[in-house]
């Protein structure tokens, strides 16, 4: 479970200062499927960087089962980023020079495996995105629709439980996008926890419940 | 992350750059082959006593040089001379070198087939290959204030030659053509006997001699202090001799010159005498300015090209700031990409340097090695300065390459380096 409480972030210095997110208070629960949706510059962006913790909050709570977010030093929050959260981004954020599998092979080498157990992960992880075809490309081979499923399948591959995904279908076609989210509907049923930003309703409809976010509070 | 890891990273990451990263990479080198030069000429410069220390098997400090006039003189005056320099009381050792002799007899020419190209004074394009062997001729006395080493056989002062026999000291390089005990007659078409080459000894490989022209005058800036004798072919005949070097007992040249003067007054010649102590000391004095020059211009570059390098290295990072960002949001820490950094600076930084070393040791070869005469010294230069300081240099830039990245990459969260952000 994840709670947040009265989380404030704001940008840039005293004078020019931007409140990002203004007191947000969310509880998600384990294995929920939670969409985000908002105008842009609300603050959907902020509130994923702190719940992936490659961001932080400026004050407030952040819970992660018992685990304390907001007060972890450095070092603990790379290694609970490491250990709990996936990130997928609109713009995949995949290595040009890396083929699909070795994009999607990358958080693996946090873990203690061998080649041949990395192996194995990639493959599933590459058949639950139907991009096993792919492995061998790169990047800039493969169509956009096609890197977000790259992006995806790296994000599952190494168990982590919170899957956070940024606009994952912003950059793409309706069609393409439609495949994409049926990629996460398959997620959900691993029992992780997602939360998926998304200016589109019909994406946001395939979520459990829906969380609308305007000008960095919760309405 | 395994380290074999981190490594595999910041080998992809130089060689997905390609071109830029070689380009990197040479200009670095070049960097180190010119702190290299500079270091190798600085060294050079400033070891003038040691070399001439590394030809000497007596204290610099107690050697000098006689020179007798001695057109003046027949024979037997000559004679005379040389036996009343020698019992002066102050004086230990006289000995007798003359470098560059061109021994042309058939008897010994076959020398010539080891020593070809390696000869210190003959140009190797006057003559062909067999025709002569070039030699010093030496008396027993300079075994005495010559770093002179025999691994086999025996010295001169040991021997008693006939007045036609010549002994012969080689270096070992000649061990497999002649042996200790052999003779070879130079005669005439007759076949009577003009010389007696004998086979006297062998050289060990750290045997040294003062250079030619080091100290027949005091104002002489010939720089290579000393030789080896690599490629040596020594003759010690029974012979007069109107140059030599002497060593004296505790450095009394006031009393050696006293003596010298009444001998030259009695004879009505000249006699010349020099310290050598004041030979270095002109040559030292007159090198310092060299010496002021080179250092300046060593801390010059060396600043100029570290701030250099550190651009380059920090552009470098900042360029792949959105890579780190990404492996950070897939499994890497930050000690991961900190390290990452750091190997990436080892194969842009301590690889070139290495390399340089290989260049610097080429250049060293051949622009002051020259016939290799005064290799020995030169390349201690290169082991025991040169390397160590470039060593030293390259922790040092990959310390401050790596380093401020490091800092600018850890002031940045990576949602800020997703963004390709880093500076600021
Ligand atoms: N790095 C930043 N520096 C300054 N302002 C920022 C930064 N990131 C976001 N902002 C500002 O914070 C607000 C919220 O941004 P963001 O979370 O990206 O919104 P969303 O994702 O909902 O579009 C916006 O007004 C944006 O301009
Ligand atoms: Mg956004």
């Amino acid at each position: 479970m994840i709670r947040l409480k009265n989380i404030f972030k704001s940008y840039g210095s005293e004078n020019v200062k931007c409140n990002a997110l203004k007191g947000i208070n969310l509880t998600i629960d384990t294995g929920e499927y939670l969409a985000i949706m908002g105008p842009s510059g609300s603050g959907k962006t902020t509130l994923l960087n702190i719940l992936g913790g490659i961001d932080r909050a400026d004050s407030g709570e952040y819970l992660y089962d018992n685990l304390k977010v907001n007060e972890m030093t450095n070092a603990m929050l790379h290694k609970f980023r490491r250990d709990h959260v996936s990130f997928v981004f609109q713009n995949f954020e995949l290595i040009n020079y890396y083929t699909v599998f070795e994009n999607v092979e990358m958080p693996l080498f946090a873990r203690r495996m061998s080649a041949s157990q990395r192996k194995k992960k990639v493959c599933e992880a590459l058949e639950l995105a139907g991009i096993e075809a792919l492995r061998k490309k790169l990047p800039i081979h493969i169509s956009g629709g096609e890197r977000q499923r790259c992006a995806i399948a790296r994000a599952l591959v190494s168990d982590n439980n919170l899957l956070l995904a940024d606009e994952p279908t912003g950059a793409l076609d309706i069609k393409t996008g439609e495949g994409i989210m049926r990629v996460f509907d398959n997620l959900k049923k691993t029992g992780r926890t997602i939360v998926l930003i998304t200016h589109n309703p019909d994406v946001a409809g395939r979520a459990d419940r829906i969380v609308n976010i305007s000008d960095g509070n919760i309405v | 992350m395994r380290n074999s890891r981190r490594i595999k990273i910041a080998f992809d990451m130089c060689v997905q750059e390609g071109v830029k990263s070689l380009l990197g990479i040479v200009v670095v080198f070049a960097a180190f082959v010119m702190f290299g030069c500079i270091f190798m000429l600085l060294g050079h410069n400033m070891s003038y006593t040691d070399r001439i220390e590394t030809g000497l098997k007596v204290p610099y400090e107690k050697v000098g040089y006689i020179n007798i006039d001695s057109m003046k003189l027949d024979y037997e005056e000559e004679k005379e001379v040389i036996s009343l320099i020698q019992e002066c009381d102050e004086i230990e050792s006289l000995g007798h070198v003359s470098y560059g002799i061109q021994n042309t007899s058939r008897c010994i020419s076959f020398l010539g087939e080891i020593q070809y190209g390696h000869q210190t004074v003959i140009p190797d394009n006057e003559y062909n290959v067999g025709e002569m062997v070039e030699t010093y001729i030496m008396s027993a006395g300079a075994w005495d204030i010559m770093n002179l080493r025999l691994q086999e056989g025996a010295e001169p002062s040991q021997l008693e030659p006939d007045d036609n026999t010549i002994l012969l000291y080689l270096s070992e390089r000649y061990s497999g053509l002649v042996s200790v005990g052999e003779h070879y007659y130079d005669t005439y078409e007759d076949g009577t006997i003009i010389y007696d080459y004998v086979v006297a000894g062998f050289f060990s490989p750290d045997s040294y001699i003062l250079a030619n022209g080091t100290a027949n005058s005091t104002n002489n800036l010939i720089d290579a202090g000393c030789c080896s004798m690599d490629y040596a072919v020594v003759e010690v005949p029974g012979f007069l001799f109107n140059t030599a070097y002497f060593s004296t007992k505790d450095g009394g040249f006031s009393e050696v010159k006293e003596y010298l003067g009444s001998i030259a007054q009695n004879y009505g010649i000249d006699i010349d005498m020099y310290e050598l102590s004041s030979v270095l000391k002109f040559h030292n004095d007159n090198t310092a300015a060299v010496t002021k020059y080179l250092i300046e211009i060593a801390v010059l570059f060396t600043a100029a090209a570290v701030l250099l390098l550190i651009g380059i290295q920090i552009g470098r990072v900042i360029s792949h700031a959105k890579e780190y960002g990404i492996w950070l949001t897939n499994g890497a820490l930050f000690h991961d990409i900190a390290l990452v950094t750091i190997y990436q600076n080892i194969i842009y930084v301590i690889l070139p340097m290495i390399l340089s070393c290989f260049a610097v040791r080429k250049i060293t070869d051949m622009i002051l090695l020259g016939n290799g005469q005064t290799a020995g010294p030169v390349i201690s230069i290169f082991w025991e300065m040169n390397v160590p300081l470039l060593t030293v240099l390259a922790v040092i830039l990959t310390a401050v390459t790596a380093g401020i990245p490091i800092i600018l990459l850890y002031r940045k969260n990576a949602a800020e380096l997703l963004k390709g952000e880093t500076a600021g």
